[in-house]
C-alpha cells in the first residue's frame, strides 16, 4: 500500500506550548489509520496540518510526493477531505442534496442514492443541516466525502457521540472507503470502533508519533496498555 | 482568481453580498454627504458619486461582512473541502459589487 498523504517532522506550539515536537504519519491508499492518544497529545492539530488548515512551525506535508504544505485548497482540490471535530463543513442554511449538488458539480457525480442509503440520511438530504441532530450531521458530512471520493479522508473522531448503531454504520463506510481505495485517517477515544476500523495505529504522545503496527500488535504493546488503554500490566 | 461558480452556494454569497453593499453603500453615501455639508465643501454632481476611497472602504467593509456570515454559516469550510480558498470566496463577494459600482461610475458620468 503506497502513501498517499504523508506528514514529516512535523512540529506546532500554540502560545509557547509544543503540542507536537516531530511527528510523522503516513496515510496509505486502502488503509485505515487510526491516530489516538490522549487529550492535548495533538491529534486534531496533526490533523488540520495534514489537511493544510494549520501551517505548522516546521516539518511538511506531501500528498503524492508533492509538498503542500499549508495549502489546504489545493490540498482539498487534489483529494484530501477533512472532517474536523470542532466545527462542521455542513452550512446550516443548506440541505444535505444542496450541498451534495455542489460537490457533483465541482467533482463530477459520486453514487449519491447509494451513498445516502448506506448511510441511512436518504431521508433526510431535503432537510436542512441545522436542524439534523449531532449524530445525523455525522453521517450527513460523511455521505459528502463520499461523495466527493477523496484520495485520502481526514476523519477527526468520527465515532464522537454516536450511538453503537450509527457507529456500526460510520465503521462499515470507512471500511467501504479504503477498500475502495481511499486512505483513512481516523482519531478518537471511542477505542471499540477505532480499534476495530484501523488496519494499523499510530499513537501520539509526548510531542511526537509511535508507529505501534497492526491492529493486534497494537493492543499488546505493553506501553500502550498502560498508558493509554489503562490496563494492567 | 476566478469567482466561484457553484449550485445554490454562489447564488447565496452573491445575493447576500449584493444587499450588504446596498446597505452600507447607502450610509457612506449618506454619511459623506452628511459630512460634506458640515464642512461646507462643494456637494457633488451626483448624489450617489462618493469618493473613490469611499468607494475603496466599502469594498472593504463589504468583504469583512462577507467573510464573518460565510464562517457563521460554515460555508467558509465547505467550500474550503472543495478545493475553494479565501482568495476564491472573498472574489465571489467583491466582483458582482464591484461591477456595481462601476456601473454607478458609469451612470453619473451620462
Amino acid at each position: 500500500m503506497s502513501a498517499v498523504l504523508r506528514a514529516d517532522s512535523v512540529g506546532k506550539t500554540f502560545d509557547g506550548r509544543a503540542v507536537l515536537a516531530s511527528a510523522y504519519f503516513e496515510a496509505r491508499a486502502g488503509a485505515v489509520t487510526a491516530l489516538v492518544g490522549r487529550n492535548g497529545t495533538g491529534k486534531s492539530t496533526l490533523m488540520k496540518i495534514a489537511a493544510g488548515w494549520i501551517r505548522p512551525d516546521h516539518g511538511f506535508v506531501e500528498l503524492g510526493g508533492r509538498r503542500l504544505t499549508g495549502r489546504p485548497a489545493e490540498l482539498a482540490r487534489r483529494g484530501v477531505f477533512h472532517l474536523p471535530v470542532d466545527r462542521t463543513i455542513l452550512s446550516r442554511d443548506f440541505t444535505l442534496a444542496q450541498h451534495l449538488d455542489a460537490v457533483e458539480a465541482r467533482f463530477g457525480g459520486g453514487d449519491r442514492a447509494a451513498v445516502l442509503e448506506r448511510l441511512g440520511v436518504a431521508h433526510l438530504a431535503t432537510q436542512r443541516c441545522g436542524s439534523l441532530s449531532g449524530g445525523e450531521h455525522r453521517r450527513a458530512e460523511l455521505s459528502v466525502a463520499m461523495v466527493r471520493r477523496p484520495k485520502c479522508l481526514l476523519a477527526d473522531e468520527p465515532f464522537r457521540g454516536l450511538p453503537p448503531r450509527d457507529a456500526d454504520t460510520v465503521s462499515a463506510a470507512l471500511r467501504g472507503m479504503a477498500a475502495a481505495g481511499c486512505a483513512v485517517v481516523v482519531s478518537g477515544h471511542e477505542m471499540g470502533w477505532v480499534l476495530n476500523v484501523a488496519d494499523e495505529v499510530v499513537w501520539l504522545r509526548d510531542g511526537t508519533t509511535h508507529a505501534l503496527g497492526a491492529r493486534d500488535d497494537a493492543v499488546r504493546d505493553w506501553r500502550f496498555q498502560r498508558e493509554y488503554l489503562g490496563k494492567p500490566r | 482568481m476566478g469567482m466561484i461558480f457553484l449550485p445554490h452556494f454562489t447564488s447565496s454569497i452573491v445575493a447576500r453580498s449584493l444587499v450588504s453593499w446596498a446597505f452600507v453603500r447607502a450610509l457612506v453615501t449618506v454619511g459623506s454627504s452628511a459630512l460634506e455639508g458640515a464642512l461646507r465643501l462643494a456637494p457633488p454632481d451626483h448624489p450617489l458619486r462618493i469618493a473613490p476611497v469611499a468607494v475603496l472602504a466599502v469594498l472593504a467593509i463589504v468583504a469583512v461582512l462577507g467573510r464573518v456570515s460565510a464562517r457563521r454559516r460554515n460555508e467558509d469550510l465547505f467550500l474550503l473541502s472543495l478545493g475553494y480558498g479565501r482568495a476564491r470566496l472573498f472574489a465571489t463577494m467583491l466582483v458582482p459589487i464591484t461591477l456595481a459600482e462601476l456601473a454607478i461610475g458609469i451612470a453619473v458620468r451620462l
